[in-house]
């Protein structure tokens, strides 16, 4: 198999989003490797702004041609230490403290933890980033923001 | 159009085989001199497809002075209709002129040698997986990764060159933001896509002149395409998505009567890929030569080129300037020489010699395409994905029964895709399926000022066509001797398929 495949393929399985068949599942692929990529781990998507967020046309590709190889395909590989604990971070996120105190679907949620990350990279600071996603996601409450950046105090320490 | 507007952009005129002559602005007669953009001279357009079509000898300078011929030629007709102030029009002939300014040398092929060490570089596995087909194929077959493609070396080409960016500095012009237009992101710049639209879609300044051009150096017809009347046509038109309330989106669109022009001109395009960019000699000898420079490039230890993260260190340095198609033959040819690998050996006088790979198998069919929801009858030729399951799973099998080294065999697959989206996408609809597809596809505007995608209109023939992809491969063996059997190695394949 090609060594791309291989890459995208394992992170797809560690992360538990082998899966496209709907708009939920295709949105937390999309945030759970950009919120992965934030952690360091070079997987060399770009990611723009879109509807949903942060999205990487790219990875849109690639999965759509890795997820039907199979993930037993992806099964007898090892990760490097310290990228699981990343995956292991990104995955945590959604049973974390902050999460438990907002009513959100995964997708919502990792949809919010992502377009804060994004808009904080490109504007720099907290309250230009909490503007932002206030202007662009309204369908978040601001007890929704406080709480994704509350989760994302700890996932970037 | 006022006096004012024509005088600025005719400060120069170049002289230009495709459009005749070209007006430059002041700013972009000092950014024509930098060193940056003269580096661009001395790489080659077409890579190795000049190895097939021998005019093709044309250089990254002059489809950079054609993009931003087109790019004028857009703004001309937004200027003119009022929807595009003076700044900008000189913002978007600059994002076009700058365009390839980071390309590096052989046109795409060492993009995706760079994307491949980026990737092994940053590799998430504790050891290499084993390979399970060979160097060759795995180049040839290796998807670029965007963060480190021309388009970003250029983007920081045009922060870090003092002469570039001092340039665009004495002119109030955001050299960040132009970067932006070149890597193409959506969205940037007051929710306009009209900017990366016209830097990135199917319907763009880039695209427009390689088809223009290259397929005039070439030497073939496909690319004869009403490109005056298309652009006569384009419209800024403000648009809302269904699910996205609280953003209305600038984007080009197209009269609806300038319909046929475009359509012709997707099918040169798809013509002209197929024909020219993806013929499958060019894509044997591409796939040598990123097996070569991947090779050297990886047995480096200092060089400034070994990675792109020390390419974008060397901007500003004499070492970037020289960064040519030139330089990369020279190195290729001491490291060849130096070399006690029989492979090396063997690519570099594959390359150097013009020795023709011999083509095992050329195999091409029209495909559904994955994402599309059209009716499910198979029309797929189930060999075609069976050769292609085989090649990649017994790679190794076909090389011992051959007895041929595994590292001489390679295949490759390519894909021509008339348009991007689905024939079922609506703009009305348009959710995470087409997230890019705002950008990308082309929008037409009626009468009535409705705006619609081109490839959903079922009065279009692309409509009729987008849920369907060209596919093809190509298996390959290198050997400068051209002593191996071709019939032999066919065979062997071939009873694996059945």
């Amino acid at each position: 198999m090609r060594s791309d495949l291989i890459t995208i393929g394992v992170i797809l399985k560690e992360l538990n989003c082998f899966n496209l068949d709907s708009l939920s599942n295709r949105i937390i692929l999309q945030k759970k490797v950009f919120l992965l990529q934030n952690l360091g781990v070079n997987l060399g998507y770009q990611y723009s702004w879109y509807v949903h967020g942060p999205y990487s046309t790219e990875l849109t590709a690639m999965a759509y041609e890795c997820i039907p190889l199979g993930e037993e395909q992806f099964t007898n590989y090892n990760i490097k230490e310290n990228i699981k604990e990343r995956i292991k971070k990104v995955n945590d996120l959604e049973k974390c403290e902050a999460r438990k105190k907002v009513k959100l679907d995964n997708s919502a949620w990792y949809e919010l933890l992502a377009s804060y990350l994004y808009w904080k990279k490109q504007l720099g600071t907290q309250d230009k980033a909490v503007e932002m996603v206030q202007i662009t996601k309204p369908q978040f409450s601001d007890t929704d923001i406080e709480a994704a950046i509350q989760a994302l105090v700890d996932f970037e320490r | 159009m006022n006096n004012n507007y024509y005088h600025i952009f005719n400060y120069k005129t170049i002289n230009d085989s495709v459009y005749g002559n070209i007006g430059l602005s002041k700013i972009e007669v000092e950014l024509l001199d930098t060193r940056a953009m003269q580096r661009l001279r001395r790489i080659r357009q077409m890579g190795f497809s000049s190895y097939v079509f021998p005019d093709g000898e044309h250089s990254r300078f002059a489809h950079s002075l054609g993009v931003l011929y087109i790019m004028g030629r857009f703004c001309d007709v937004l200027y003119r209709n009022n929807e595009i102030s003076l700044e900008d029009v000189q913002l978007l002939r600059i994002a076009a002129l700058l365009h390839d300014v980071g390309h590096y040398p052989f046109s795409h092929l060492c993009e995706t040698v760079y994307s491949y060490i980026d990737a092994k570089n940053n590799s998430i596995l504790e050891n290499e997986p084993f390979r399970t087909i060979s160097l060759l194929s795995d180049l040839s077959n290796h998807i670029k990764r965007k963060t480190v493609d021309h388009e970003h070396l250029g983007a920081n080409v045009i922060i870090y060159d003092k002469q570039i960016n001092d340039i665009l500095k004495a002119n109030n012009i955001d050299a960040e933001l132009v970067g932006k237009i070149i890597t193409g992101e959506i969205g940037v710049h007051n929710n306009s896509i009209v900017y990366v639209q016209l830097m990135h879609s199917s319907l763009d300044a880039d695209r427009m002149d390689y088809l223009l051009r290259d397929s005039s150096q070439a030497g073939v017809v496909f690319g004869s395409v009403d490109f005056n009347y298309i652009i006569n046509n384009i419209k800024k038109v403000k648009y809302q998505l269904n699910n996205d309330n609280n953003n209305q989106y600038e984007i080009i669109a197209i009269n609806s009567k300038a319909q046929h022009a475009v359509e012709h001109f997707l099918m040169a395009r798809y013509f002209h890929y197929s024909q020219t960019v993806l013929h499958k000699t060019s894509l044997a000898f591409e796939a040598v030569a990123k097996t070569l420079l991947y090779k050297m490039i990886s047995e480096e230890k200092d060089e400034f080129y070994i990675s792109f993260d020390n390419l974008v260190k060397s901007i500003g340095s004499d070492k970037f300037y020289h960064f040519t198609d030139d330089f990369m033959w020279t190195k290729l040819k001491a490291y060849a020489k130096k070399s006690e690998d029989k492979l090396v050996k063997i690519l570099w006088r594959t390359l150097a010699e013009r020795k023709k790979p011999i083509i095992i198998l050329y195999e091409k069919d029209i495909v559904l395409k994955r994402k599309s929801k059209a009716e499910k009858q198979s029309i797929n030729d189930p060999d075609f994905f069976l050769l292609k399951w085989i090649l990649e799973r017994h790679h190794k099998e076909i090389s011992e029964k051959c007895g041929i080294d595994m590292e001489q065999i390679g295949f490759c697959t390519s894909t021509v895709n008339i348009e991007s989206l689905p024939s079922f996408m609506k703009i009305e609809e348009c959710n995470d399926l087409g997230e890019e597809s705002l950008r990308d596809a082309i929008k037409l505007i009626n009468k009535e000022n409705k705006v619609s995608f081109l490839a959903s209109d079922t009065t279009s023939l692309i409509n009729k066509m987008v849920d369907y992809s060209a596919v093809s491969l190509v298996v390959f063996v290198v050997d400068p001797d051209q002593k191996i059997e071709k019939g032999k190695i066919k065979d062997v394949i071939l009873s694996m398929i059945k």
